[in-house]
């Protein structure tokens, strides 16, 4: 008796584990942002800043530095390694980033950055903005440019 | 995305001077005035397009302050008109998400005028959420 409890309390939670997935997979669990409708296309509107936002997920750190930030836009913009590129192609991207983007994404809240110290922390609106590029980037790949 | 790029080694990138890049679709929908005249063009071109005057008091009437179509002044009417003759449709049309009959001063649809229309849809319902929890 004690047996079949215990095999039905696994079956509860394996239900349970079930459940949550199917969950997951609902829209209203995919990071969303109340952006006013401008800032939300200006900014993604921008390959350098759909770069930016991408590569600050894709760090798992809790902060990243500016210069390795922009390494890693230089090296999605280039299509090579970040080993691979050359101090043109870093500083381009870094005085980019420096003195427009981020300074014009932490005025709208969607970024954390501490100029001084010279790093970058996402937000909710930073993920959900790269959660939503990334979906954006492929209905276009797959279904405008034809 | 990594791998994005290593397996597509020849992207057509600026390559082709007329193929359609993502960043022309996203540069297509920055502006809400573009927004809006793309889904005015979905919704109504019935097959024969939808006339630039038409469209004009029809993005005028949405972005503005308005009760009734017929409270749009000339003036306003004639700016916008100039801005879509000049700028906008030219860059959807660019853009191949809309086609422009120049002398017939219409505009139509295209293949990927329904498909851009979903995509601003998602940035809309993804970011522009009114509350999201």
């Amino acid at each position: 008796m004690i047996a079949a409890a215990i095999e039905r309390l696994r079956s509860v939670r394996a239900i349970g584990a079930v459940i949550e997935w199917l969950l997951s997979l609902l829209p209203w669990r995919t990071p969303t942002a109340s952006l006013d409708p401008d800032v939300a296309f200006r900014i993604v509107s921008s390959a350098r800043r759909r770069h930016l936002v991408r590569a600050l997920e894709e760090t798992d750190a809790e902060a990243i530095d500016v210069s390795e930030l922009a390494a890693l836009v230089a090296a999605t913009e280039y299509g090579l390694e970040t080993d691979a590129l050359d101090a043109d192609q870093r500083k381009r991207v870094y005085v980019s980033l420096y003195q427009t983007h981020l300074p014009r994404m932490a005025d709208l809240g969607l970024i954390e950055y501490d100029v001084d110290a010279g790093i970058v922390r996402p937000t909710a609106e930073s993920a959900a903005i790269a959660a939503a590029v990334d979906d954006v980037d492929g209905q276009i790949q797959r279904e405008v440019i034809l | 995305m990594a791998a994005a790029t290593s397996q597509g080694g020849s992207l057509p990138e600026e390559t082709q001077e007329d193929a359609v890049t993502k960043n022309d679709i996203y540069d297509a929908i920055a502006t809400e005035r573009r927004r809006i005249a793309l889904r005015y063009v979905l919704e109504n071109d019935d097959g024969d397009g939808v006339e630039l005057g038409e469209l004009a008091e029809a993005v005028e009437f949405v972005q503005g302050d308005y009760e009734r179509i017929d409270e749009i002044g000339s003036k306003a009417r004639k700016a916008v008109y100039v801005g879509l003759y000049q700028d906008h449709v030219p860059v959807l049309a660019d853009a191949g998400l809309v086609e422009s009959d120049k002398r017939k001063n219409r505009v139509f649809t295209t293949a990927t005028t329904a498909a851009v229309v979903d995509v601003i849809d998602t940035v809309e319902s993804r970011l522009c959420a009114g509350d999201s929890r």
